[in-house]
């Protein structure tokens, strides 16, 4: 059941305990041992507790009735003929029109992609 | 006998909840007031709907739309007739529509990224089609947004309380006087007086059977119980709409990310929906046609629908986000990212070994929801204020305005507190007022109570009755047998709680018996069915002449009364 620690990241700071917004942590005797879980099945599977954690010492891990079933992907990768596709969905979706750009759909010419620091494909 | 230790606090403005609309409140009062309080059941840090983020805000964008050739009135309208069908607080919508623009540049100046050098589109903004009939979706890096906004708002001054769950309002003389909250760790209760108080505790989101089965699997927080709506209820605010719900919600993953990447999101240029034998039945975007086409409601349907793909035996249905270049794919992964459950979403895909690229994932209808896009709360005037003078509400708190969502938070919150700030420079100290003896004798009871029923099970027998009297079969007689039995059930439960967490949640099973029974009897009122949001077997049409209002339900010297009102 979520949230885990990992005892050995985890540092003590309480950051989890601070900001779960199901407060599913606990801390017996403060914030000098690893956060106690008296609630896991209160947990909302939001994430915060993985996104904050400075360590990276917390993940989720599902109950059953929560599994998803993989189940394989019918498209993949489009093939050189969806040009016009790839354009089309970059302007709708992407917000960048072709007029303005010139280069391919794929984004080749474009300046960055929208997460800081990520290195072009 | 043990007994409830009482914390004394007083504040010109006290706002409760510290979501999208009450941090924005908090922000906006704290720049003309110098005594604000911002209680928060939880932490604002990463409290209410937008907890772990939000990728997608509507708005009026001039530079975009102008171009594009749509008006605010335009979308005013649009918004009112195809999100709203009409019935909807046009006037607030209206400064909603016009004014969220200013606040997402409030949330620029916070420090929110809204602007990307690869768009081409005017200010680097990336604007999607989501609910109306034009590109005015802002498309932005949201996953911390509500740790930028706690950020701003301690800078402000404001003081946040956080870990105490409001459930009752303090009154005096007909007026406003302050709040009263359990401390969800300290086990205290906290009376917090005020000359003007602002709720924004948003929807009710514990009351129908979750789709996966777990109490806390749903889509939308399960902190939300509806404590602003049943403690206005219980000091005689008049609320609206509580009789509608959205039936079926929405189509998500077992709850585990909201709208599942489905293209009637904002996120996903790959995302198209299939029935199991591979046909489309929702197209992507880009395959849906032309740019703006306003004055009609813009749709993504194939003529067929995915429950109707169900009840013909073509089921399960999926979302399949396989498709799209490499950029197609990193801008979904962005996206998805900064939305709502999406940071989760994606690290249990990683953890199960789960790709957009090589997985289809399933979709089924959640449960219904009350409050937001069914505009349940407390009518309100243009100045967000409720019909208690001094208390106001925004957001998902208010009613009346379907669809108003993250905007609706951030600008009513902002008006919301220049009302109240108004009000604060006005009145005299904050009077003492009254509305606390029930909450101490229920606290006190359960506290002093050894044996009796685990609040979960009161939870069950809460989704029992929802589910079973208010969806599938509504009727008046139904909705009678679904009074009696809440009634039944406040009347024979006998909580217990071995600590604050869970008489917390008992106060939980307090407020959602409250909202359930305002939704009963509301659904007996209102004699037609009126769209998606409520279907009657005993009034099967729509009676505009009669019921195209406001249904309006308040407490009045111990008795309910009902009033009808244009909207």
């Amino acid at each position: 059941m979520p949230p885990v620690i990992d005892k050995k990241l985890c540092n003590c700071c309480g950051i989890c305990y601070d900001i779960c917004p199901q407060d599913v942590f606990y801390f017996d005797r403060g914030r000098k041992e690893v956060p106690a879980i008296p609630y896991p099945q209160e947990c909302w599977y939001c994430g915060a507790c993985v996104v904050d954690c400075p360590k990276g010492a917390v993940s989720l891990d599902l109950p059953l009735p929560l599994h998803i079933v993989p189940s394989p992907a019918l498209y993949g990768p489009p093939g050189p003929e969806e040009e016009e596709a790839l354009w089309r969905a970059a302007d709708f979706s992407r917000s960048i029109e072709r007029d303005s750009t010139g280069g391919n759909p794929g984004g080749g010419n474009t300046a960055s992609s929208g997460r800081k620091g990520e290195k072009e494909s | 006998m043990k007994h409830v230790e009482v914390e004394e606090h007083s504040c010109d403005i006290c706002v409760v909840g510290g979501g999208l609309a009450g941090c924005m409140a908090a922000l906006r009062a704290a720049e003309l007031n110098s005594d604000v309080v911002l209680v928060d059941k939880s932490n604002p840090e990463r409290s209410g709907c937008a907890g772990t983020g939000l990728d997608h805000i509507w708005g009026y964008f001039p530079e975009v739309q102008s171009r594009e050739g749509v008006s605010l009135e335009q979308m005013v309208e649009d918004h009112a007739e195809n999100v709203a069908q009409g019935l909807v607080n046009r006037r607030m919508l209206h400064y909603i529509a016009a004014t969220s623009y200013d606040r997402i540049l409030d949330l620029e100046r916070f420090g929110a990224r809204i602007r990307f050098e690869d768009s081409t589109l005017p200010g680097g903004l990336r604007l999607q089609y989501q609910m109306h009939s034009c590109r005015n979706t802002l498309h932005f890096e949201g996953r911390d947004i509500k740790r930028i906004l706690a950020k701003a708002v301690r800078k402000s001054g404001a003081r946040i309380i956080d870990r105490v769950m409001v459930t009752e309002l303090l009154t005096e003389n007909g007026e406003i006087a302050g709040v009263v909250g359990y401390g969800t760790r300290d086990g205290k209760i906290h009376r917090i007086r005020a000359k003007a108080v602002i709720m924004t505790t948003g929807r009710v989101n514990r009351l129908y059977k979750p789709f996966p089965g777990l109490t806390f699997a749903i889509r939308m927080p399960p902190a939300l119980t509806g404590d602003g709506k049943a403690a206005m209820f219980r000091a005689g605010v008049e609320l609206i709409n509580m009789e509608f719900l959205s039936i079926p919600g929405r189509w998500s993953s077992r709850n585990l990310i909201r709208g599942g990447g489905l293209p009637t999101g904002s996120y996903q240029p790959p995302g198209v929906g299939v029935n199991a034998l591979g046909e489309v039945i929702r197209r992507r975007n880009h395959d849906v046609g032309g740019k703006t086409v306003y004055g009609t409601a813009k749709t993504f349907a194939t003529g067929k629908s995915f429950q109707g793909e169900l009840e013909a035996g073509r089921g399960p249905i999926y979302a399949d986000m396989s498709w799209g270049s490499e950029e197609d794919q990193r801008y979904m992964l962005w996206a998805v990212e900064n939305e709502g459950l999406g940071p989760g979403f994606l690290h249990i895909m990683e953890r199960y070994g789960l790709d957009f690229r090589k997985h289809k994932i399933e979709l089924w209808p959640i449960e219904p929801e009350h409050s937001a896009a069914a505009a349940g709360g407390p009518i309100v005037d243009e100045t967000c204020q409720t019909t208690l003078p001094g208390l106001y509400a925004a957001g998902d708190e208010a009613g009346g305005i379907p669809g108003s969502v993250a905007p609706g938070a951030f600008t009513m919150g902002y008006l919301a507190a220049e009302s109240a700030a108004r009000r604060a420079g006005h009145a005299g100290a904050a009077a003492q007022g009254k509305g606390d003896d029930e909450l101490i004798a229920f606290c006190s009871e359960i506290l002093n109570r050894s044996v009796g029923d685990p609040w979960e099970d009161a939870q069950r027998a809460i989704h029992n009755h929802m589910s079973d009297y208010n969806i599938h079969f509504r009727s008046e007689t139904m909705a009678r047998r679904g009074l009696e039995c809440l009634d039944y059930l406040e009347n024979t439960m006998r909580l217990t709680a071995a600590n604050p967490h869970e008489l917390t949640h008992c106060l939980e099973i307090r407020n959602l018996i409250e909202c359930g029974k305002i939704i009963f009897r509301s659904t007996i009122e209102r004699k037609e069915s009126r769209g998606k949001v409520f279907q009657r077997k005993d009034y099967p049409q729509r009676d505009d002449a009669s019921w195209f209002c406001f249904l309006g339900q308040k407490l009045e010297n111990g008795r309910v009364r009902f009033q009808k009102h244009s909207p």
